[in-house]
């Protein structure tokens, strides 16, 4: 994975972190916890900074933003368990250099 | 009247015939002799018990002519009575004697009718060993009956058929969100995968698997993604992974649907008890098809997936510190198998839902199309 990467899964996040960025100097005043995720699908490793309270929504949804891949058709896990929209970084446990694990959805009949 | 040694004396009536002045004499008879006539028994005891069975009666015959002699010689000789009295106790004690030893005869007769006939009915017992099996495989039926009830598999009534059929055909846009449970948002694309001939996704396995079995304390349901999860990345992550999870030896059963070959459904199932790994294949021996029906040369052997499970189980018992972590495969468990090349979805999570609660896997082809409804109903439940 390039610095590249990162700048552009940064870009790409940036524009909602702006939309806030009204309200953002009285959360980083209480210090809020910013720590850096990384989302895998096996080819392509995605880089992103959030806060502890971002819901991860945004992550993934740069994500698939990122690699050009529908949303329905793609999996979420984080220590084996599903990632569900409105989870958030607290909620579910997540430090600092955690991976993210994409996964197609698996069909099966035969 | 009774005699010297307490018997009545059959001849009787003779004391009257005898008179009084022979009184006298019986009574020295009986003062006098009483040692003497102790020491004669005794005599005759030890010969009765060691000899009888040789000599027989004569041995009784010399000992009381014997006596008849001294007794004669000793008390008066011609009285009579004296010598009937002598006689008669004589006679009585060797009746007794001999009454005794009939009985000790009939005895020991009796016991040896009844030994042979324990012997008998020992030796028939023997002989007869058809009672005997008819108890013995019921301690080994009992596994079985460890087995729940086979669950009935009922067909949907007519209302439940047509809120089914509603929801399957709601008009919706593929990426509506039908139901949202257990963590899972159910779009009606992954929904519609009930409906007979599609194909099950990993969404509608969870939620089903979940609601189903959610209740169960001592099962617990791994995610549909968990083991490709591990495929895919690796166990080099894996104890980063653990730290979210719970004690997985703690359940009696883990529940593991597998998705193997990129195409098929099959499930792993730890018993934490027995410290193994049942793998069941709803597709076992059969070729996989492709799209076109041809085969593709792969028969389902997923050794590999399990060789990775046994692995992580290993890992994890070194993180948690639990111990003995060595898992047996059973990686071919008999398990009804599917007759087309659709419904292993179906089939995998009907065999979770038995085997997580002890039921015998007895559904079969023709119960499908009912476990499918099934599924949507419970599906359709959770939504509300």
């Amino acid at each position: 994975m390039s610095d590249h990467e990162v700048d552009e899964a940064a870009n790409a996040i940036q524009p909602k972190t702006e939309s806030s960025a009204s309200q953002n100097p009285e959360e980083d005043n209480k210090g809020e916890e910013m720590l850096s995720l990384k989302v895998t699908d096996s080819q392509t490793d995605v880089a992103f900074k959030v806060k502890m309270k971002t819901p991860l929504k945004r992550v993934i949804d740069a994500f698939c933003k990122r690699t050009g891949k529908d949303r329905n058709s793609l999996r979420f896990i984080f220590d084996g368990e599903r990632i569900h929209d409105e989870d958030t970084p607290a909620s579910i446990g997540m430090e600092d250099g955690d991976f993210i694990e994409a996964l197609n959805q698996q069909t099966g009949g035969c | 009247m009774t005699s010297l040694y307490g018997f009545k004396r059959s001849p009787a009536p003779r004391a009257s015939k005898i008179g009084v002045e022979t009184q006298t004499n019986k009574r020295r008879l009986l003062a006098g002799d009483f040692l003497r006539f102790g020491n004669h028994r005794l005599q005759r005891d030890a010969m009765i018990g060691g000899q009888f069975s040789r000599f027989g009666d004569s041995a009784n015959t010399s000992f009381v002519s014997h006596q008849k002699q001294s007794v004669e010689n000793q008390l008066v000789p011609n009285d009579a009575f004296a010598r009937s009295l002598i006689y008669a106790d004589f006679a009585a004690e060797t009746d007794k004697k001999s009454r005794e030893i009939d009985a000790e005869i009939q005895r020991i007769d009796d016991l040896f009718v009844k030994l042979n006939l324990e012997n008998a009915q020992k030796t028939l017992d023997l002989v007869k060993p058809k009672p005997k099996p008819e108890p013995k495989p019921k301690p080994e039926i009992k596994p079985e009956a460890e087995f729940e009830e086979e669950p009935e598999i009922v067909p949907l009534t007519a209302e439940e058929r047509q809120e089914v059929t509603s929801f399957l055909n709601q008009r919706v846009s593929s990426n509506t969100v039908v139901a949202k449970a257990f963590r899972i948002d159910l779009t009606f694309s992954e929904l519609v995968a009930l409906k007979p001939g599609k194909w099950l996704d990993d969404h509608v396995i969870d939620i089903y698997l979940a609601a189903q079995l959610d209740n169960l304390k001592q099962v617990y349901v791994f995610s549909a993604l968990f083991m490709t999860t591990l495929k895919e990345f690796g166990l080099k992550r894996t104890k980063k992974r653990l730290k979210g999870f719970k004690n997985i030896f703690e359940p009696e059963k883990l529940i593991i649907p597998l998705h193997v070959h990129g195409n098929h459904w099959t499930l792993a199932v730890v018993d934490n008890k027995k410290k193994s790994i049942y793998y069941y294949d709803s597709m076992s021996g059969y070729e996989h098809q492709d799209s076109n029906n041809k085969p593709t040369g792969k028969t389902s052997s997923s050794i590999h997936e399990l060789r990775l499970l046994k692995e992580y189980l290993q890992i994890q018992s070194e993180v948690l510190g639990t111990g003995d972590s060595e898992y047996l495969i059973y990686d071919r468990m008999p398990c009804p198998q599917q007759h087309n090349g659709s419904d292993c979805g179906v089939f995998m999570c009907e065999t979770a839902v038995r085997v997580a609660r002890n039921q015998p896997l007895t559904h079969k082809q023709s119960d499908m199309p009912t476990i499918r409804q099934r599924m949507a109903l419970c599906i359709l439940k959770l939504r509300s």
